[in-house]
């Protein structure tokens, strides 16, 4: 380069050094430059770079509700995998039914049920009902979880599905009864949102269908919206109420009235178990019965207390 | 003016990632606590802690997700970030510090050294200083940084209630496993 801008006139050798100086200063410059940035990058706060370099994470909410129940039915809460909780239902008799039968402490409904989380999003249970001598089963699927962060969701959805079988012996042998006779379906979409860390609100429409009714004038399906939730009261203890509007609920001529469910009632928890405590129209406490078969009329004090007690055991590691 | 472009440009590349290397990083560090008593034992663990080491200054930072700390007992888990830690209102914990003898870490030569890392840890929303001892182990190709210490959760405003107060331990053993590579 030097060569070809070589005048002649001038001193070859000076000219070199004068260009070269300034060069190698102009070069030396920039290395400098350049060394302070990449210093100023590794000054950056630690903190922050470890913070940009996790990015931002999911964050799912955890415990909607206490339990995978409201009081009377389905949260949008699962068993999480192989998780096993083993849930004892009862409830007592009429609170109005007087000191005779000991505001109604004498009569005693239950209904047991053992129920497994396969996975994290699906949970399926089995259970035995003294009302009806119901025999039931259900899966329980959660393809969506309220979550902030990287992904917003601002609801979490359940899909319940049960079969109720009535084992009672038929009224009327002579009549030709068949096995399908027996069952009854409910399907449930349950979506929940935690709002805060005490109050969650959950809506659940709800489908029941009756493969025998009582008369050819009730429906053989039903549908129902419920709104449920919580207010907790303490870290332990939660408010609970629970109600269900059954739309197209009966025929009016049948003589047992038949009434929309509401249940009031308290979450408490204690370690390895939750205890709820219910106040309820609904003897029945599986789904085709607190929508289809509530016969109790609150304001006539028609109410049953009861509870519920979930233990859970850690059955896989 | 073309040929001076690349130059500084490839001198600012050469510089970042000269300096760079002083950084080692992880994003699936490992943190167990472990609780013991006559009545229950309680392990829980996190394998998605994030932490870098600065070689040069032996800084140190890490930062989990409370709620990444999985137990056996999934009620438990669900007890852990609801009533204990609160991971809704506080969901990270951090520890911000340095090891305080890295001059004696030789971080070019493998080997086992063995250090003291002091500074300031923040769980539950609250801050507390910490020491605790440990050893950084040189590998080819990173380095590995393990300690045992003990943590009084009572220290970090974490309530236990009496009617468990039996079941958790005062001091909760805290097992830090971290095997960090080049940044």
């Amino acid at each position: 380069m030097t060569l070809t801008n070589w005048k002649p006139g001038s001193t070859r050798e000076n000219w070199i050094t004068k260009r070269t100086m300034k060069k190698i200063v102009f070069y030396l410059l920039i290395l400098f430059i350049s060394g302070i940035s990449s210093n100023l990058l590794m000054a950056q706060d630690l903190e922050d770079l470890l913070n940009q370099e996790m990015g931002e994470e999911i964050t799912y909410t955890s415990a909607t509700f206490k339990a995978t129940r409201i009081l009377n039915g389905h949260s949008i809460e699962r068993m999480q995998e192989g998780q096993l909780d083993f849930r004892i239902h009862h409830r007592f008799g009429r609170l109005n039914s007087g000191a005779y039968e000991l505001w109604g402490l004498d009569q005693a409904n239950i209904h047991l049920s053992l129920e497994y989380g396969l996975k994290d999003w699906i949970m399926v249970g089995v259970g035995r009902g003294t009302y009806e001598k119901t025999y039931d089963g259900f899966i329980k699927v959660s393809p969506l979880r309220q979550s902030s962060g990287a992904r917003n969701m601002p609801v979490s959805v359940s899909l319940m599905s049960g079969m109720y079988l009535n084992s009672l012996k038929w009224d009327d042998e002579t009549r030709d009864y068949i096995f399908a006779h027996r069952l009854e379906f409910v399907n449930q979409v349950l979506v929940a949102r935690k709002f805060s860390n005490s109050l969650s609100i959950q809506l659940m429409p709800t489908h029941l269908h009756r493969n025998l009714v009582v008369s050819a004038l009730d429906p053989n399906d039903l549908f129902a919206m419920g709104v449920g939730g919580r207010i907790k009261l303490s870290n332990r203890v939660s408010f609970n109420a629970e109600y269900y509007h059954v739309f197209n609920q009966q025929n009016q001529f049948v003589s047992t009235p038949l009434y929309s469910p509401l249940a009031i009632g308290f979450d408490v928890e204690t370690g390895g178990h939750v205890f709820q405590f219910v106040f309820t129209n609904s003897l029945s406490m599986t789904e085709h019965g607190i929508i289809g078969n509530t016969t109790g009329n609150w304001l006539d004090g028609d109410i049953h207390f009861g509870f519920n007690i979930s233990r859970v055991f850690a059955v896989k590691k | 003016m073309k040929k001076l472009f690349l130059f500084a440009i490839s001198c600012m590349i050469a510089g970042t990632s000269l300096f760079g290397q002083e950084n080692f990083i992880t994003k699936t560090g490992y943190i167990k606590f472990y609780s013991h008593t006559k009545i229950e034992d309680i392990t829980a663990e996190n394998h998605k802690v994030g932490s870098i080491l600065n070689a040069k200054s032996g800084e140190m930072v890490f930062t989990l997700l409370m709620t990444d700390f999985e137990f056996e007992k999934k009620l438990m888990e669900e007890h852990f970030n609801e009533n204990y830690v609160e991971s809704e209102k506080f969901p990270k914990a951090t520890f911000k510090g340095s090891v305080s003898n890295n001059e004696t870490v030789d971080y070019s030569k493998p080997g086992v050294y063995n250090v003291t890392v002091k500074g300031n840890m923040t769980i539950h929303g609250v801050t507390n200083e910490v020491s605790a001892e440990g050893t950084i182990e040189v590998l080819k190709d990173g380095v590995k940084a393990n300690s045992l210490f003990k943590l009084n959760p009572e220290d970090y405003g974490i309530e236990i209630p009496k009617v468990v107060r039996e079941k958790i331990a005062n001091d909760l053993e805290i097992t830090v496993d971290m095997k960090y590579s080049k940044m």
